[in-house]
């Protein structure tokens, strides 16, 4: 009887040495998301772009998941990412709330007037539009590429709706020591533009990020830190919208969402850190990758080479 | 740094919103540290307890499979929900006291831009809903 009860422990001890092998490779795909959704919150923090960019793409290629769930699980990540870069200490001093809510009204405009039309008009075939967005984001490129050793041109000034709305403030400026100050110029185009953010990402579900900055930045004449900050928090307030929707729906898949969401945390922190540490100008080469990259796989999705 | 005169009576026209920015951004921030600390405790608890099991099993955790299959302990779902619900609604919150935070500075034009923001974003959610 003894020997029998110590033969089941044996066996239950090897059983669940069996169990922990068998749970390394769940492990190890645990890491991957973790690692995944760390890089594209630092990504998405660092550049203001949310990080879906790099996020989805994993979820499809690595994780075989459904391209529904990828981006449900996604938009919660990027919120994950606009909320914990928000909470660092440092990101108050580049985040501008009264911007970012200002350019809001337009991009949850837009969002909703292109989200009736991807449930109406546009119900059948919308990656076509997809198309109509490429010259923008090249634009968006091509400014940020030519602008790339003056971050902002204070000989600008500002204009009336700027003036009107007080949009302008002061943020660290580490490289020359203080505090540099900025005032928002072009605010009628930058709004425009902080529309077409909207349409896009309600019309066809691409970030608003790779039009925000450049809309605030190059358009707006506002500091790259503060645009990029500004927009990761923009971003957070769209997308949390849209989560709470595919989440009563029963769309976001908790158990790759979950640990997404703690990845992304930690990486916006740290993206959040290197801010500070990252030139303008390398912010925006960086940007503008992205923009390139963007827009060719904007162009392959509108001409049906790749889904 | 033209004086339009819309700055305020001071001669520095960055003066006069600098303590209303901060102290807004103050507040949202404690909201956002908040809801994030409490969310990713959430979040941890659910997932260390489904990957433990709540028989203290690994079984139900299949090689390959990501989200695992098999029985799960209700209570790790429920954290988990309860963490992404948190996390999701922070935002929204966020913005919501903004609108309360203008108002309680008597910035009427930003409660007006960011209660416009907070309708704009239920609506979207209600298409959302229907789509």
């Amino acid at each position: 009887m003894l020997s029998k009860r110590r033969g089941s422990h044996l066996g239950e001890t090897v059983g669940a040495l069996l169990l922990l092998g068998a749970a390394v490779p769940w492990l190890l795909l645990l890491a991957v998301l973790l690692l995944a959704a760390g890089a594209a919150g630092t990504l998405g923090s660092l550049l203001g772009l949310g990080g879906g960019v790099v996020l989805v793409p994993v979820l499809v290629l690595v994780f075989g998941l459904d391209i529904h769930l990828a981006v449900a699980a996604s938009l919660v990540s990027v919120i994950a990412t606009s909320t914990g870069a928000a909470s660092t200490q440092v990101e108050g001093g580049f985040t501008d709330v009264r911007l970012g809510m200002f350019l809001e009204v337009a991009t949850a405009a837009g969002g909703l007037a292109g989200a009736l039309a991807a449930v109406t008009v546009f119900a059948a075939r919308g990656s076509v539009l997809i198309l109509t967005f490429v010259p923008v984001v090249l634009a968006g490129a091509v400014y940020m590429i030519a602008g790339r050793s003056v971050d902002v041109r204070p000989e600008l000034g500002s204009d009336r709706l700027a003036r009107r709305f007080r949009l302008r403030g002061e943020c660290p400026d580490p490289e020359h020591g203080g505090s540099l100050r900025y005032e928002a110029t072009r605010t009628g185009p930058g709004l425009a533009v902080s529309a077409l953010a909207g349409v896009a990402s309600g019309l066809l579900g691409i970030g608003g990020g790779i039009f925000k900055v450049p809309a605030m930045n190059a358009v707006m004449n506002v500091p790259m830190r503060v645009a990029s900050a500004t927009s990761t928090f923009m971003i957070g307030v769209t997308a949390s919208a849209a989560a709470v929707v595919y989440l009563f729906a029963g769309d976001v898949a908790l158990f790759v969402a979950a640990p997404a969401a703690v990845g992304a945390v930690l990486g916006s922190r740290a993206g959040s850190h290197l801010r500070i540490r990252v030139s303008p100008g390398a912010l925006k080469a960086g940007f503008a990758v992205v923009l390139i990259g963007a827009a060719a796989s904007m162009l392959g999705q509108g001409l049906g080479v790749f889904p | 740094m033209k004086g339009d005169g819309a700055g305020g009576i001071g001669p520095d026209p960055y003066r006069s919103p600098a303590p209303t920015a901060f102290r807004l951004e103050s507040r949202i921030g404690t909201l956002l540290r908040v809801g994030l600390v409490l969310s990713m405790g959430l979040l941890l608890a659910g997932l260390l307890l489904s990957l433990l099991g709540g028989d203290g099993s690994l079984g139900l955790l299949t090689p390959g499979t990501l989200p695992p299959v098999g029985p799960l302990p209700a209570w790790s779902v429920g954290l988990l929900f309860a963490g992404v619900v948190l996390l999701v609604v922070t935002p929204i919150l966020r913005v919501a006291l903004a609108v309360t935070s203008f108002g309680l500075e008597r910035d009427w034009s930003y409660v007006l831009v960011t209660a416009l923001v907070l309708l704009l974003l239920l609506s979207a959610g209600v298409v959302g809903a229907y789509r």
